[in-house]
């Protein structure tokens, strides 16, 4: 049990250590913080001396009730109301606890209990109510005092009512007297309906019980029920009794901590899990439309891919087709390489220049990429702000949207500048090696090879034939070379083409993949989703194992 | 006087029950609005509406904490065993009054005490029943009694059944004396100290009687605690006392003694003036009751000014957030320019104009297209600047969509911070919100109105025209340069048709009507640079009313509707009302 409370308490205070922006829960550590104190003190408290408080309204005869338990005149009493003003602390001799400010008078003989006779709960003197209040904030066990006249009044009951289930209380009836039972039916019945539930209840006369001790006469049938009422605190409450007492205290306390998380905190988990399937919701389409974006803007056919492919191939051609293939894709980039230099031209910086940077294996000008332009943005903050008022419907803070934005624009483009550095630009190496390999850089160097090497052996045959070769037939060699080269060189820029055309399209299956897998849109907002919605699991499994076992 | 006086308390009733109706339905606001009223709407309803039915017969109240005895006390004076009494606290229910055949048959017709529902007394099990309205009234008829005396019995003012109180403290406002039943226990109570307090506040006589006294050292005990129950309430009144072992079985006759040698409890109600006493408690009720009801009005007041805080700072959020909205003008804003040009120009330049503007659209997008595509060369990626007018719309509906939804947010964060009654006006209405369906309306609203307007195309063209008024030498230059421009390639177009036979002087033309417009437009257009943004200033502004206008009626309005319902009653005619009723009632 013990070991349970304790693991429950750590539990608890990781609850309430909550300090993130769902309010709903928020609002409830204060107290859960204080309800964690007072328990944890109760524990510590378990082996102290019971505290019993003897509370009513004024007059009903709680500072007699002492005396005659005392057996002396401890406390004043008088008929003036109100009377006590300083809550007297009985206690055996050599008990350690010391209230400030109260009277302390020590020789009580139930040396398992200090009783505290409170000052009234509704006289005009307010401040009473103050102390009384302060004095049921300690005790353990409750002595209800009530007379005939003052038992109903809503000044004693407002204060015992938010103690309900936290305290053991027991009825005193102080003024006992004739035969009529019917304010005991009466009261039992009133606390039954208001929820209260006590256990014991004495009918006594408590004037009458000091009087007799006073005069050391023999306990008499006029005292009613003071005996068992001595009895009780004497005998009864042992140490176990006490512990029992105490326990069930701090089970009422804690039943009632959790109920009102679960009323509170548990009844709006839906919301949560509504939030977290429109969080979600919003990350797919996030994602789907970042990944649009990079394909249809960013990675747009054909410019970056075959600027880059064209790139690769460049460097590494050889063999006749190769060398004016070269020089074809030298003219073919030249707008983009005037662009370079020229200081004027927009786009210089532009996202796609700096994706082909990445994947030429260039060196940028700037430490890290801008892959992600505005437009993506402000599409991020558009659908964070349909976010955002749902997490605020919902009872959260407003997340901080340009945090958010800045996160993800960092995230995706860390992504995608690893995924063209790496994988990206070792496709392209890759088909740019193939094509420009010593094989086929031979097959098609085959054929105008051929043709350059018949129609040299045609001019050293009619040489030696000594036939003058027309100039018609140098036209059409030249022609026929270029009709050769022509021909070879757009296969080679189809091949190229669709080689740039699989690259992207691989590559763009790998930025939805990577967007999909890491690079989660609303990462700040799920981080605090998950952490309120696992605390709000564990308080619910709390409340549903505890809440069924204590009211078995 | 006394005429105007009812007129003008029937009137504020009026106003009262106007206000009542409509915030009942907010518990919330009813609250902070009749909070601690109940004292003085007892006295108007109780006391001052009905006051002048019941002249001459003084009701007397026996009052008291539970338990206290005041059904003993009552039958004492009485003098019979007519009120049940029981051992259990909070016993009696509904009060109970003894009078005389007359004033029974008056009281039964409704005509002594008309706001309590007058039933026939016909057994103790009446006033003891729980499921009787709390309006009821039970009547007793007892013979013994004068015309000029009522005697009520009443239930507690402190016991945790609080429907007790209410019935108590309405009685306390009908009665005109009241005797204060009081214990040894319970003469300090606060809460019986309270309800007495109250009581000689609005006049009442109070009587203190402490029952169940010691009768030892001629009452010394007793004698003290009615001095300190005096002392507290600074009551100065004869004191009576009954002793504990008073036999209840044997001596109802008993009479019930006085302290001060002041004879009996009913000889003392006897000898009061009965005219008197009505004349002072009616005199202190008005007192009382235009004190409290100032007070009131003052604090309906208060409520209104939270209310239309809330309003007006609804309203600021939302200008505020329409002030981020920053327009961006659409083609038409320089199509405004040359609208000026042509209007400024001679009628053949302008024939000239009009059909080479239609021919150079089709060039613009021809050379645009091309300049797109260059730059995608050059930059390897698509163009994805919003620049068609296509897309700024686009642009435009998605920042609108955005001021919309953090309005949202911002209304439902300071609901939370607000207190009550505001918040809980708001809290239903916002939580209630669809804000998807009311963001589609705003852009409705707001995009719908993005073409320029009539007003703004009038303001344009003044602006230009004040310009070009003022400034003579420059549009002399203007128009100089205009004919220059028009007029030259023609001529030189001449000698070349001369020499080709007429072959390229329409589209010389053409050409130079069109420069000529293009040039003038810009370099006008280039005038008002520096000015550019006060010349779009009202256009700017004319957008974000409209955005603000939107949001306050899309938005706003439906999370304020409560609060503006309330706002109308409470700073509308009905205080005001109130206040003049009010002012008369002082006077009277």
């Amino acid at each position: 049990m013990p070991e349970r409370v304790t693991d429950l308490l750590a539990q608890l205070e990781a609850v309430a250590a909550y300090d993130g922006p769902w309010r709903p829960l928020r609002d409830e550590t204060a107290l859960l913080r204080e309800r964690i104190c007072e328990l944890r003190e109760r524990e510590e408290r378990l082996d102290d001396l019971l505290v019993v408080s003897l509370v009513g309204g004024s007059g009903v005869g709680k500072s007699t009730l002492l005396n005659a338990l005392a057996g002396d005149e401890l406390a004043t009493t008088s008929e003036y109301r109100p009377c006590t003003s300083v809550p007297t602390v009985y206690h055996p001799p050599g008990a350690g606890l010391r209230f400030e400010g109260w009277t302390h008078v020590s020789g009580s003989a139930l040396e398992h209990l200090i009783i505290i006779d409170t000052p009234d709960s509704d006289t005009v003197l307010r401040e009473h109510r103050e102390e009384v209040i302060k004095a049921l904030g300690r005790s353990d066990l409750i002595l209800v005092c009530g007379s005939p006249e003052k038992y109903l009044d809503e000044a004693t009951w407002s204060l015992l009512r938010p103690l309900q289930g936290e305290r053991t209380m027991a009825c005193v009836e102080t003024k006992a007297s004739g035969g009529a039972v019917s304010v005991r039916e009466h009261w039992m019945t009133r606390l039954q309906e208001q929820g209260f539930d006590v256990a014991q209840y004495f009918r006594i006369s408590a004037r009458r019980a000091l009087d007799r001790k006073l005069h050391d006469k023999v306990p008499g049938p006029d005292e009613y029920e003071f005996e068992q009422l001595e009895h009780f605190l004497r005998e009864e409450l042992t140490r176990e009794r006490i512990h029992r007492i105490k326990r069930s205290n701090a089970l009422g306390l804690l039943t009632k901590t959790l109920k009102g998380l679960r009323d509170r905190v548990v009844s709006r988990a839906e919301s949560l899990d509504t939030l977290r399937a429109a969080l979600v919701e919003s990350e797919v389409e996030m994602l789907k439309d970042t990944a649009n974006y990079i394909r249809e803007y960013l990675f747009a056919e054909p410019h970056l891919w075959n600027h880059a492919l064209g790139r690769e191939i460049t460097l590494r051609a050889k063999g006749l087709v190769g060398s004016v293939f070269r020089i074809i894709e030298g003219l073919r980039s030249l707008p983009i390489r005037i662009a370079a230099w020229s200081p004027w031209l927009p786009g210089k910086d532009g996202p796609g220049r700096q994706a082909a940077s990445l994947m030429s294996g260039l060196t940028l000008v700037d430490e890290h990429a801008h892959l992600v332009s505005e437009t993506v943005r402000s599409q991020y903050l558009n659908k964070h702000s349909e976010l955002a008022l749902r997490f605020v419907q919902a009872g959260f803070d407003p997340p901080d949207r340009e945090a958010s934005a800045a996160a993800f624009t960092a995230a995706v483009n860390e992504r995608v500048t690893a995924l063209l550095l790496g994988p990206a630009r070792n496709r392209l190496v890759s088909r740019a090696r193939a094509i420009t390999s010593w094989p086929s850089t031979l097959l098609a160097d085959a054929a105008p090879g051929a043709f350059v090497v018949f129609t040299a052996y045609r001019i050293v045959r009619d040489y030696f034939t000594a036939q003058t070769l027309s100039g018609a037939f140098f036209v059409y060699s030249v022609a026929v070379l270029g009709i050769i080269l022509g021909v070879e060189l757009t296969f080679l820029s189809l091949v190229t083409r669709l080689c740039a055309w699989s690259a992207r399209k691989r590559t763009m299956r790998d930025v939805s993949l990577a967007l999909a897998a890491g690079a989660a849109a609303f990462n700040p907002e799920t981080r605090e989703l998950d952490a309120c919605a696992s605390l709000v699991r564990s308080v619910d499994s709390l409340c549903a194992t505890n809440l069924q076992s204590s009211s078995k | 006087m006394s005429e105007d006086l009812g007129q003008a308390l029937a009137a504020f009733d009026r106003a009262l029950q106007t206000v009542r109706t409509g915030v009942e339905s907010d518990p919330g606001l009813y609250d902070a609005i009749f909070r601690d009223a109940d004292d003085w709407l007892n006295l108007l309803t109780y006391k001052l509406l009905p006051h002048m039915a019941g002249e001459g017969c003084l009701f007397v109240a026996v009052t008291g904490g539970t338990n206290s005895g005041k059904s003993t006390v009552f039958n004492l004076l009485l003098a019979s065993n007519v009120s049940p009494v029981l051992a259990t606290a909070a016993a009696t229910r509904h009060p109970l009054l003894a009078a005389n055949l007359l004033r029974c048959e008056q009281c039964l017709e409704g005509k002594l005490v008309p706001e309590f529902r007058a039933q026939s007394f016909a057994g103790p099990e009446d006033v003891l029943s729980k499921n009787t309205a709390a309006e009821a009234l039970y009547v007793a008829r007892v013979d013994g009694l004068p015309d000029r005396l009522a005697l009520m019995d009443t239930p507690d003012i402190d016991s945790i059944d609080k429907q007790n109180w209410t019935v108590a403290e309405n009685i306390r406002a009908a009665g005109d004396v009241l005797l204060a039943v009081l214990t040894g226990e319970k003469y300090r109570d606060e809460r019986v100290v309270e309800f007495f307090r109250r009581a000689i506040a609005s006049g009442r006589v109070v009587v203190p009687l402490m029952n169940k006294a010691n009768p030892e050292d001629d009452y010394a005990v007793a004698r003290r605690q009615l001095d300190e129950f005096c002392g507290d309430l600074g009551l100065e009144s004869p004191r009576f006392v009954i002793p504990h072992d008073f036999n209840l079985t044997r001596q109802f006759s008993q009479p019930i003694a006085s302290l001060d040698g002041a004879g009996t409890l009913m000889e003392y109600l006897l000898a009061l003036d009965a005219p008197a006493v009505k004349r002072r408690v009616y005199r202190d009720s008005v007192r009382r009751f235009a004190e409290r009801a100032g007070e009131f009005v003052l604090q309906a007041e208060r409520v209104g000014s939270a209310l239309r805080t809330v309003v007006t700072e609804f309203e600021a959020q939302a200008q505020r957030a329409s002030l981020q909205y920053d327009p961006a003008p659409g083609r038409e804003m320089s199509g405004l320019f040359h609208e000026f040009v042509q209007s400024k120009r001679g009628r053949l330049e302008r024939w000239v104009g009009t059909v080479s503007t239609a021919a150079l659209k089709g060039v613009t997008a021809i050379a645009k297209r091309t300049t797109r595509a260059l730059l995608r060369r050059v930059t390897l990626q698509k163009d994805d600047q919003p620049i068609t007018d296509a897309e700024i719309h686009a642009a435009h509906i998605q920042a609108i969509g955005r001021i919309t939804r953090d309005l949202a947010s911002g209304y439902i964060e300071s609901s939370h911070s607000r207190r009550e009654p505001v918040a809980g006006l708001l809290e239903n209405r916002i939580a209630g919100l669809d804000t998807e369906r009311i963001v589609v309306e705003v852009i409705q609203d707001t995009v719908r109105s993005e073409t320029i307007s009539e007003a703004f195309r009038q303001h344009a063209n003044n602006t230009l025209n004040e310009w070009w008024n003022d400034h003579k030498v420059k549009r002399n230059v203007l128009i100089a340069l205009d004919g220059l421009l028009f007029i030259a390639p023609t001529a030189i177009a001449i000698p070349i048709s001369v020499h080709t036979g007429g072959f390229g002087v329409a589209e010389t033309m053409i050409v130079a009507g069109t420069a000529a417009e293009q040039f003038l437009a810009r370099v006008v257009e280039y005038q008002f640079g520096d000015a550019m943004f006060n010349f779009l200033q009202p256009w700017r502004t004319e957008q974000q009313q409209t955005l603000e206008q939107s949001l306050v009626n899309r938005l706003a309005n439906p999370c304020l509707s409560r609060v503006r319902e309330h706002l109308e009653l409470l700073e509308g005619e009905t205080l005001t009302e109130m206040r003049r009723c009010l002012d008369l009632c002082r006077n009277a």
